[in-house]
Formats: C-alpha cells, structure tokens, sequence
C-alpha cells in the first residue's frame, strides 16, 4: 500500500536523479573534452562508462515502467474494487480518497464526497456522535461495524464497515471497506420474526389448550398478537348461551364509551359486520376499511381503521364466537400475519369448544349429583315417614287394645249384671210356671256366658297380637302339669285317659303363651269327641322341638284343616260343641309370635294329631 | 257395740249391680259379714280417715277386709290400694282386688302397689259364690257353715 503512494513521489525522485545523471554525463563530456588531447586513451574508458550508463538508464526506465505498471494495478486495487472503499482522515472524519464503487453505490459524486464527513452518510435519524465514533475506532486495530447509512437519494441500507488505519498525505487516516449487508440483514430479521412469530403461537396455543376457562386468557394472548403485527385494535365476541346473540368479551383499542355499551348488550349476529361471512363460515378480510361501503363498518371506519379481519370462530358448525384483528398503520395484513391470525382463531375456537363441552358436562354431573342428593333426601324423609306411620300405627293398635281392653271390661260388667240378674230372677221365680219359661231362662243364661267367653278369647287373641313376649327356658312337662291340673274337673268327669311321654323337652318362649296354647289344644281335645276322651303327648326334640297332641276325637276333614285357625272360624254350631271360634287361632297367633308354627293331621272319624313346632333358634 | 264382732267388708266398687250380686252372694252363704260399699276411691279414703259423714264410727265401723275393684272414675283402685299401704294405722289392713280385667300386668301392679289377693269377677252366680268362699275363708277365717 505504500508503495502505491510513493510512486508519483518516486517518480520525480527518479526524474530528478535521471536528470542528474543526465547532466553528470554532460558534464562529464565537457570534461574529457576539454581534455581530449591529453587523454584520448580516456575516451575508450568514457565510452565504456558511458555505455553502462545508457545500461543504468535503461534499468531506471524498467523500473519506472514496473512502478507505472504497479500504480495501475494499485489503483485498478483501490478505485476499481467492486465494493465501496474510502479514506478519511482521523481528525475530522473528513473524506479524502473515494474509489468508483463508492460513488457509484451512495450516488454521490467524487467532489461532493470530498466534501462530507463519514457522519454525513448515517442515517437521518440515527447519527453516530462523533464521540461515538472515535471510540468505535480506538477499540482495535482493525474494526468491524454495522450501522445504517444512506444514498443521497434517501436509500437507506445496513452497511458493514471494515476499517483500518494508516498514514496517508502525512495525516492519519482509516481505510474503510464498506459491505452492504441489506438483503442479509432483512432475510436474518424475517427469520427472527418467524422464529417470534412460531414462539407466539405455540405460547398461545399452551395457554389455551391448559386454561381452565378459555375466556380468562384471550385478553393476554391477544394483547401479544397485536402488539407482535402491530394492529391498533382487536375485537372479541362470544356467543351467548342458547341465543343467536354474540356480546363483546376482551377488547383493546376501543374507545371507553363504545366498549361499555357493547360489553353491556348482546349484539344479534346478523348485525355484526362479518355476518355473511359467519354464515358461511369463512374469515372476513378487508383491504383499507376506509373505502369499504358497508354501513355496519362505520364505527369502525371511524376509528381509522384500514387493514382488518375477523375470523369466526365455529368449531363443528357451532358459533362460539368471533376474533377480529384491525391496523390503522397498514392498509392491509400481509400473508403472514393473516396466517397468524387464522391459526390463534382455529385454537381458540377449540378451547372454547372443549370449554363449553366441560361445562355441559359438569353441568350435567352437578344436576345428576343434585337429582342424587334430592333422592336421598327423599329416601331419608321417607324412612322417616316409614318410621313415623310405623310408629303412629303401633301407637294406634296399642291405643286399639286400650279400646279393646277398655270395651271388653266395660261389656262385662253389664253382662256379669245381666247373667247374674237373670240367675237370681230364675230362682225367685222358682219353680218356673212352663217348660218354655224355663227354656228361656236357660238360654238367657247360656247367651250371657257366652258372650263373656268371646269376650274373654277376642282380648286374648288381641293381646297375642303384640304383646311383648318374654321368653325363657320353659319345661314342657311343667306347664302341661299345671294345664291339666286346670281341666282336672273335666277330665274327671269325662273320664278322659291322657297319655304323656315324659321327660318332656325344654323349649325357649313365653311361658304364659305356651301355656295359652296347651290350654287351649287340650280343650278342644276334650270336647270335641264322641266317647271318653284318649288322648297322648310326646314330644321329638331336635331342630325344631315337637310336641304332639293326639286325640281320639271326630277329626277334620282335609279341606277344613287350614281353615279351622282362622279367627271365629267354627265347623260346628254352638248346640253341637260350643266354642268361641278362636282357641285355634289363639293356638297359631302364639306359636307364631314365639317364631313357630303349629300343624295337624287329621281324619273324620280317627282322631287328630296337633303338632307344635317351636322354633330353637328363639 | 256388738259382742259377736261381725266382720266388715269395705267393698269399694263403682257398679251397683256388682254390689248388690255380692251382698247376695253372702246372704246366700249366709255369711255374717256385714258388706258396706262406697262408689268410689274418694269415698274410700274419706271413710278410711273417718272423714265428713263417716266420722260416725257406729254406723261406719273400720272394716276389716278392703274389697277393690280397679277401673274407677277419678281416683283408680291402684291409687286407693297405694294409699292405704302409705297410711300408718292402715297398713294391716288386707287388700282383695276384685276386678273384670284378666291383664295379667294389672295383677303384677296391682300387688306391687301392696294389695294381698287379686280375683276376677267371675259370670255367674255359682262361680261368685265359690270366689266369696274362698276369700273369706282366707282374709276373714271365716268357715261356712254347714
């Protein structure tokens, strides 16, 4: 490089020496000449110096040429680089050497760059302070800088300098190779964009899909989507539940008053501006709203609006709402950025949809769990009126048996005076006057008793009913001894023949009901029978225990044998065998209270065998 | 005062016809008891103290023997029998319910309120008499004659 500079100095260096040596030679001649006489022996010995001086001459012309030769190439190096290339001196950044590509490519001409400072190429706005400047240079020897510069026509580009410091004129300077790295440098940001733009979405789509309510987010992602396309405005509305009515959601950009009263009233859909294309489910996208005709626009416009779209969002046909995007800087949204917008609506109209399905589902589960927890309760208030009724009906049986009790002992006293009365009127009358008034009496006498005797079995089947049982390790053999002790009188009289099988079992029940029921078995042994009375008892202990009664009376015939435990059910009439119609039914009640049963075999004319089981696991 | 000192029977009952069937009952046994009936359990106390018209002990002498029937108006025979035990100059005195109820729990109170017997009123003339026999053989000692 410094040679290049030496070269015009060097070429009148040369030109000089040339010329002294010139003029030596010269002068030289004039020498010999003078002395020529005196040395013409010295004239072979100039003229061989003379010829290596022609030599030298020679050799200075070479040189000279290959100087010429390399200051083209120099120079070809410097002014014809393809790439711009400058000096300027250190002090005052001013310009002192431009090559042609500079030129060509800021567009200034070689006297007016010669001019300017390099601060004269920055960008209007974005001037390096010379500050600045100078401590960018003092860094390093060799630097590297990107910064923007200008053409004279305005042009502006992202330019990477190379500098490099040198002496030139005598002055300190910088070499400066300057790369314009422009297209680079929008191909590096439209990458970062991309790369930004990717990240905003899959954010937002995370943040969507991990909402528990779709609706609490959209304000945030959308705020990061405006700001990242640099829109003025966005709009989102969401339908209302079961109406054709969509009311403004989240917005940004509105004015308060406009805001207010969409947020506050729901919208009908066929007056939102992007009805048609709701209906047909596809994105509204309006180049310069400004020159748009449609009235539904005007608010809109009047915002100053240009570039807009509004974007349905309809997952499975089903309009969940809308999300509108607007810029009043752009005329219209470019390829990507629509693309953007169209994917956060996809995503969002899923959420919503995924949103809306869980709560129809939740919904559905709290009504389930409501219809669940209304039929406990009224299982519980049925149990309680289960038990109420239950508790009510016992209360009426037992205030039942009051009456029962209370009736059967206020029917007796008048039957008492009634039988008693007819008895003591009979003897005063006595002897009676007829055969018939005698009858009478008697029948008189006979009904009361009766009476009294239905009275006396209706209280004890009654009693039977409910009467708390208290039961106990019962002898058999026991209570059968003291029942037939009781109908000693008739036994006698009848002269029956009883047979029992001892040791009679032990059983578990209620003593007093257990002796009803021998009373009761026994009576009817003894009356319903035709000739002395045979009857025997044995008992099969075990799981149940049996005990057998069996007479030698007149016996039932088969399609009776269930029904004589009927209440009040009689096979015969009162003259034939008198009887209550009850002391069976006595019989089964008590057994059955007690957990057993009582069965019979039976044939006219051959006896019957009772059998009562009692129940062990009493 | 009699030398023979009749037996006296309180017999507190509330229907008329169950009384005058025992007073006949004992006429018929010919018993000497003498049979004094008081309807109802106020009476039976008043006449027990001596009170108001029975403080005449000539005509209302104590008695002996307490028949009580147990189904009163106002003041029932438990109550009456209840009294008595808690009377101090009374607590001798034997106690025989005599009622129509067969509940086997009215006998059980009824002695745990202190009465000495419980018999049920039998119907018919024949049984009442066996029932009178009995019970004046055993609270009154007496035997019959013949």
């Amino acid at each position: 490089m410094a040679t290049m500079f030496s070269i015009e100095w060097r070429g009148f260096v040369e030109f000089g020496l040339l010329l002294l040596y010139v003029l030596l030679g010269g002068f030289t001649v004039v020498f010999f000449f003078k002395k020529s006489r005196q040395a013409k022996g010295r004239l072979r010995v100039m003229e061989s110096e003379l010829a290596s001086l022609k030599q030298e001459v020679a050799n200075s012309r070479m040189l000279e040429a290959e100087f010429r030769r390399k200051q083209v190439e120099d120079r070809a190096f410097f002014y014809d680089n393809p790439y711009p290339m400058w000096v300027f001196e250190e002090q005052g950044f001013k310009f002192m050497a431009v090559n042609d590509a500079a030129l060509h490519h800021y567009g200034y001409s070689r006297e007016e760059f010669l001019e300017m400072t390099i601060l004269d190429i920055g960008p209007p706005e974005e001037s390096p302070t010379t500050l600045d400047f100078r401590q960018w240079l003092q860094d390093e020897t060799v630097a590297t800088r990107v910064c923007r510069q200008h053409k004279k026509d305005g042009t502006l580009m992202d330019v990477k300098m190379t500098a490099h410091k040198l002496n030139f004129q005598g002055n300190p300077a910088w070499l400066i190779l300057a790369l314009d790295v422009t297209a680079e440098y929008r191909a590096r940001q439209a990458l970062l964009r991309q790369k930004e733009r990717f990240q905003l979405l899959s954010e937002s789509a995370a943040d969507l899909l991990f909402a528990l309510e779709p609706p609490a987010v959209i304000e945030k992602i959308c705020l990061k989507i405006t700001a990242h396309t640099q829109s003025d405005l966005f709009l989102n509305f969401l339908s209302q539940d079961g109406e054709n009515k969509v009311m403004l959601h989240s917005w940004a950009g509105l004015p308060e008053e406009l805001a207010r009263r969409l947020t506050q009233h729901p919208l009908p859909i066929d007056e939102l501006l992007c009805h048609a294309a709701v209906c047909q489910c596809q994105p509204l996208i309006i180049e310069d709203m400004q020159s748009y005709p449609d009235p539904k626009a005007e608010s809109l416009r009047n915002l100053g609006i240009r570039a807009y779209i509004c974007l349905p969002l309809h997952p499975n046909g089903r309009l969940l709402g809308t999300l509108a995007f607007g810029s009043r800087t752009q005329k219209a949204f470019g390829e990507d950025e629509l693309e953007l917008f169209s994917s956060l609506s996809r995503y969002l109209a899923i959420a919503l949809d995924r949103w809306h399905l869980l709560k129809e589902a939740r919904e559905q589960s709290a009504q389930l769990q409501t219809a669940q927890e209304q039929l406990q309760r009224y299982t519980g208030e049925l149990e309680v009126r289960v038990a109420e009724r239950t508790a009510k009906l016992a209360q009426s049986l037992r205030s039942l048996e009051g009456v029962l009790y209370h009736v059967a002992h206020d029917l007796r006293a008048p039957l008492r005076a009634l039988h008693g009365f007819t008895e003591l009127l009979i003897r005063n009358c006595s002897p009676l006057p007829t055969e018939a008034t005698a009858d009478y009496a008697r029948r008189l006498t006979e009904a009361s008793k009766r009476m009294d005797r239905l009275i006396h079995d209706l209280l004890l089947y009654g009693r039977l009913g409910h009467q708390q049982l208290v039961l106990d390790s019962i002898d058999l053999g026991n209570i059968l001894n003291d029942v037939l002790h009781e109908w000693r009188a008739t036994i006698q009289a009848k002269k029956a023949i009883i047979q029992v099988s001892q040791p009679l079992p032990r059983v578990t029940g209620d003593g007093q009901v257990i002796r009803q029921v021998l009373y009761n078995l026994l009576s009817n042994a003894l009356k319903f029978v035709a000739r002395p009375p045979a009857i025997r008892v044995w008992a099969e202990a075990g799981y149940p225990t049996r005990l057998y009664m069996e007479d030698n009376g007149i016996g039932i015939a088969a399609e009776h044998q269930n029904k004589i435990f009927g209440i009040f059910e009689r096979l015969h009439s009162e003259e034939e065998f008198p009887g209550t119609g009850i002391g069976l039914a006595i019989v089964k009640k008590g057994m059955e209270r007690m957990g057993g049963n009582v069965k019979v075999e039976s044939e006219v004319g051959r006896g019957s065998r009772f059998c009562l089981e009692f129940n062990s696991a009493y | 005062m009699n030398d023979a000192h009749r037996p006296v029977i309180l017999y507190v009952e509330n229907d008329a016809n169950d009384v005058i069937l025992l007073r006949i009952t004992f006429e018929k046994i010919d018993f000497p008891a003498q049979i004094i009936p008081v309807p109802d359990g106020e009476k039976a106390q008043a006449y027990l103290d001596g009170l108001g018209a029975f403080e005449d002990r000539h005509q209302y002498p104590r008695p002996d023997l307490v028949l009580m029937d147990l189904k009163m108006p106002r003041v029932s025979g438990f109550e009456v029998t209840r009294w008595i035990r808690a009377h101090p100059a009374l607590d001798a005195l034997p106690i025989v319910i005599l009622t129509s109820s067969e509940h086997p729990e009215d006998r059980a109170a009824a002695l745990a309120a202190g009465a000495n017997g419980f018999c049920i009123k039998p119907v018919g003339l024949d049984e009442l008499e066996g029932l009178v026999r009995e019970i004046s053989q055993q609270w009154l000692h007496l035997v019959p004659h013949g």
